[in-house]
């Protein structure tokens, strides 16, 4: 990232960068795999700066799947794929085409994605070793926040901020939307332990950073309903979706939407998000089913399809994650033995973040009164 | 760009990455040849960003200073490791105990003005504001005055670049290396001043002439390891040489911090303290102070002595992020493999074993070439007769191949250099390089590696570390300029007969301040 780009916040960054991808659009030489993973990296940062929309993102799977045809033992798209498969919650594609070039799982950006792909599998303690092996060989921001994003998901708080610290030390002026990025993440952290001030001010900051990007806009969009400030809320929405149409921002509009009494806009916003949902789910797709039983389980409440989502997403990824939530849709379900089994479960990985404990407590109360 | 450990977060040699006003090119240091006072010049390069003359307003330069007396001579004549060790071990403690260098730190603003700070300096520490890419003229408090440059120049460094890295199989500069290899940057191919036979990878191809020299190609695939067992030979039996003479840094202009300093300034016992040594460093402001927190010191076991430097740093440094370092040509680029993590600067003690195991690796393939020429080679390579690829896991292994290359004295074409005739002992590569600071000998010319002066072919002058500088040769014997002799190349089986890197600057230098050439 330039210093004009980032310099000048979302906006110019996103100009500069689209710029900079036509540039090597125009000359790229097409018997060029250098050339070919420049360009789809560059579309792929544009495509995440913009929303990262799954459909933008399995559109440039393709187009990365036909360089790889041309060029299969160009690293760089290998890598980019399976990024691109993670992203969308098909750690099979991943794994597939790390594990088609010998060698790449231990160049330290591959190590780093078989680390992604161990947490996504609820393997913490591979992951851990991966990253920590990973920063040895190549230090970088980006692996220790992938380390404080690990610890908050074993529960260890205080790590995670030290390690998020390390990121922000890492980072100068010079890449100021990665930056952000990392505030951001810090935010969620302050929301997930219900410090919500902290949280506002970790995305303030991010903002001040720079300015004008959807993505914080979203988190405090998501603070605002969480601080029952719906009108704040239902603003931000708005503003973040004339930027990004996606429909976890349309569920989370009608959220807000409905805590502000206006039902009727609220249900017309959660049908258009459970529909989206669902013709991803019916399209085989893998990346909206933990939002679909999250929707099942509290928004339009239906315990039985919740726990049917859960499952399928538990068994594409086993993480903590995926079981918190497992448990708890069958908690709404009335299936509290399970629920406990499947929240034991996570907490035998290693999982600890702090809705998994919350959800663990409220189910662990319930059994109580059924003992 | 002599300082090539340009840390590859900023390095414009991969495609992804812009050029960076924090890649620091070069540092000189050398007396004045002013006659109404002993003074020191110094200059500070690095790429102009984000144009010549016009200064990136995050960074931060450091010029700091160290003077000392001359050391004497360590270890005596004892050619041992253990001596070696004692040497890095007695130089750190004096070094480290030393750690407030004096520096002259500059920021500028959007108004192209200039913070020249003066801190640590026997007038004290005071603070100046000076335009840039104009002469001025800075009164301490106390004390003589002290002339500047800040801006845009011509590239003071002149060298055959692209030769350097063919010679070091360094793909990135002909290549289109995969982001994600960086194993595949310095090829296991055995380093060589002689083209190898069958090395198709970094062989000149008249076909394509500018491969290297701006042109790039994707890196084909493997293997990327040499099978040979000879040079390349011409039909009429001539070796073909990696460099070609040609300034690749022709036309290319730099940014710099020129400053001319009485030496009564930078030391209160100038009679005494005739040594100054000299870093540079570049530093970027931190995303951090844009919102004005700075974050906690990181857990960070990797680098030791960079933390106790954090640890130790001003109000203002902790807002920037140190990025890259500068103070003797080569030191980086040739001997620490370009790595990220070790910019250290003068603090390079913990590099020593590297040192050694690096001196040898490239002995082994240095070495060769220079016996095939007919030369003295200083390493010990069993005549080989050919290069070797060889890396070594330590440095007690590669020491015993090693010894001459490190221990030997450096010897100077002619006495001029030491221009106050005083009994000053030739210096030798450990002392050179270790620490990584350029060290001014106030009573020599300040030519390397007494100092370094801009008309100084350093290049080629590294090469000659590996001739044997005690063995006979012609009238003067070996010395640093031997490579650079162009009688030399006209009676050698080789082509192009040129020295390696091209003898003069593309612009000729200013008789008087700034020195350096105006910018193209």
């Amino acid at each position: 990232m330039t210093a004009a780009l980032a310099a000048a916040g979302y906006r110019a960054d996103v100009a500069a960068l689209r710029r900079r991808r036509r540039e090597h659009e125009a000359a790229a030489d097409p018997a060029s795999p250098a050339a070919a993973a420049e360009v789809l990296t560059l579309r792929h940062r544009e495509a995440v700066l913009t929303g990262a929309r799954p459909e933008d993102l399995l559109a440039l799977a393709d187009q990365v799947d036909d360089a790889l045809a041309r060029f299969p033992t160009w690293p760089d798209l290998r890598l980019l794929r399976a990024g691109l498969a993670l992203a969308v919650h098909r750690p099979d594609q991943a794994r597939t085409v790390i594990d088609a070039l010998p060698g790449l799982a231990d160049l330290p950006p591959g190590r780093v994605l078989v680390a992604d792909l161990a947490q996504f599998a609820g393997d913490y303690r591979a992951a851990r070793e991966g990253y920590l092996r990973a920063a040895q060989e190549d230090p970088q921001w980006d692996t220790s926040a992938r380390l404080a994003a690990l610890a908050a998901a074993t529960g260890d708080v205080a790590e995670a901020d030290t390690r998020y610290d390390e990121a922000e030390d890492d980072l100068t002026v010079k890449q100021l939307r990665a930056f952000a990025w990392v505030r951001v993440q810090r935010g969620d952290l302050a929301l997930s332990g219900g410090d919500l001030e902290g949280a506002a001010r970790r995305y303030a900051e991010a903002d001040r950073a720079y300015p004008g990007w959807w993505y914080v806009t979203a988190r405090r969009a998501r603070l605002a309903t969480a601080d029952e400030r719906p009108d704040d809320a239902i603003a931000a929405y708005w503003e973040v979706l004339t930027e990004v149409d996606r429909p976890e921002f349309r569920e989370g509009l009608g959220t807000a939407l409905a805590a502000a009494g206006r039902t009727d806009e609220a249900a017309a916003c959660h049908d258009a998000a459970l529909a989206a949902y669902t013709a991803s789910a019916d399209r085989g797709e893998t990346h909206y089913l933990h939002h679909l039983a999250e929707f099942c389980a509290d928004v339009v409440p239906d315990p039985p399809a919740a726990v049917a989502w859960a499952e399928r997403d538990a068994r594409i990824r086993r993480n903590g994650t995926a079981l918190s939530l497992l448990g708890w849709c069958l908690f709404r379900a009335g299936r509290t033995d399970e629920a406990r089994a499947a929240v034991e479960e996570a907490l035998a990985l290693g999982a600890g973040d702090a809705l998994l404990l919350a959800r663990a407590r409220e189910i662990g109360k319930e059994g109580e009164r059924h003992a | 760009m002599a300082d090539h450990n340009d840390p590859n977060s900023v390095n414009s040699i991969f495609s992804d990455i812009d050029i960076s006003a924090a890649d620091v090119y070069d540092m000189f240091g050398y007396p004045s040849d002013a006659t109404d006072e002993e003074k020191v010049v110094l200059a500070l390069t690095f790429a102009p960003v984000p144009e010549t003359g016009v200064f990136d307003t995050d960074m931060l330069y450091r010029l700091q200073v160290n003077p000392h007396a001359r050391p004497g001579r360590p270890g005596g004549d004892e050619w041992s490791l253990s001596a070696l060790t004692r040497y890095f071990d007695a130089t750190k403690d004096r070094y480290l105990g030393q750690r407030e260098a004096a520096e002259i730190r500059v920021t500028v603003n959007e108004a192209r003005m200039a913070t020249v700070r003066f801190a640590g300096f026997p007038a004290g520490s005071f603070t100046v504001r000076v335009p840039t890419n104009e002469v001025t003229t800075i009164r301490p408090p106390s004390g003589s005055a002290i002339t500047a440059y800040l801006g845009g120049r011509d590239d003071a460094f002149f060298n055959d670049l692209p030769g350097f890295f063919r010679s070091i199989n360094y793909a990135p500069q002909f290549y289109n290396v995969p982001h994600s290899r960086p194993d595949l940057r310095e090829l296991p191919i055995p380093k060589t001043l002689l083209e190898l036979e069958g090395n198709d990878l970094f062989n000149f191809d008249p076909e394509r002439p500018r491969h290297g020299r701006g042109v790039k190609y994707d890196l084909p695939p493997g293997p990327y390891t040499w099978e040979g067992d000879s040079y390349r030979k011409d039909a009429d039996g001539n070796f073909r040489f990696v460099y070609s003479g040609e300034d690749a840094q022709a036309g290319i202009n730099v940014n710099a911090l020129i400053f001319e300093v009485p030496l009564s300034f930078l030391t209160e016992r100038p009679a005494e303290e005739r040594i100054v040594n000299v870093w540079g460093e570049s530093w970027v402001r931190k995303a951090a102070s844009k919102i004005e927190t700075i974050p906690d010191d990181p857990l960070w076991t990797e680098n030791p002595v960079a933390l106790l430097r954090r640890r130790g740093l001003d109000d203002e440094l902790q807002h920037y992020k140190l990025v890259d370092t500068v103070g003797q040509p080569f030191a980086d680029a040739a001997l620490s493999e370009r790595e990220d993590n070790r910019q250290l600067g003068a603090n390079n003690f913990w590099l020593a074993p590297a040192f050694v195991r690096r001196l040898a690796h490239l002995g082994w393939g240095f070495g060769p070439s220079v016996t095939a020429l007919g030369l003295a080679s200083a390493f010990d390579h069993e005549n080989a007769p050919v290069g070797v690829h060889k890396t070594y896991a330590t440095a007690a292994t590669a020491f015993p191949r090693a010894r001459k290359l490190i221990f030997q004295q450096l010897r100077m074409p002619d006495d001029s250099w030491n221009k106050n005739k005083l009994d000053i002992p030739l210096r030798r590569p450990f002392e050179i390089f270790i620490p990584n600071v350029c060290a001014i000998d106030m009573d020599t010319t300040g030519t390397w590696p007494f100092g370094r002066r801009l008309e100084d072919q350093v290049a080629t002058r590294f090469l000659s570390l590996f001739l044997d500088h005690d063995a006979s040769l012609g009238r003067n014997g070996y010395h640093i300029e031997t490579l650079g002799q162009q009688s030399l190349w006209d009676s050698a089986p080789i082509t192009p007969k040129t020295p390696p890197n091209p003898l003069v600057n593309d612009k000729p230098f200013l008789p008087q301040f700034p020195y350096l050439a105006d910018p193209w």
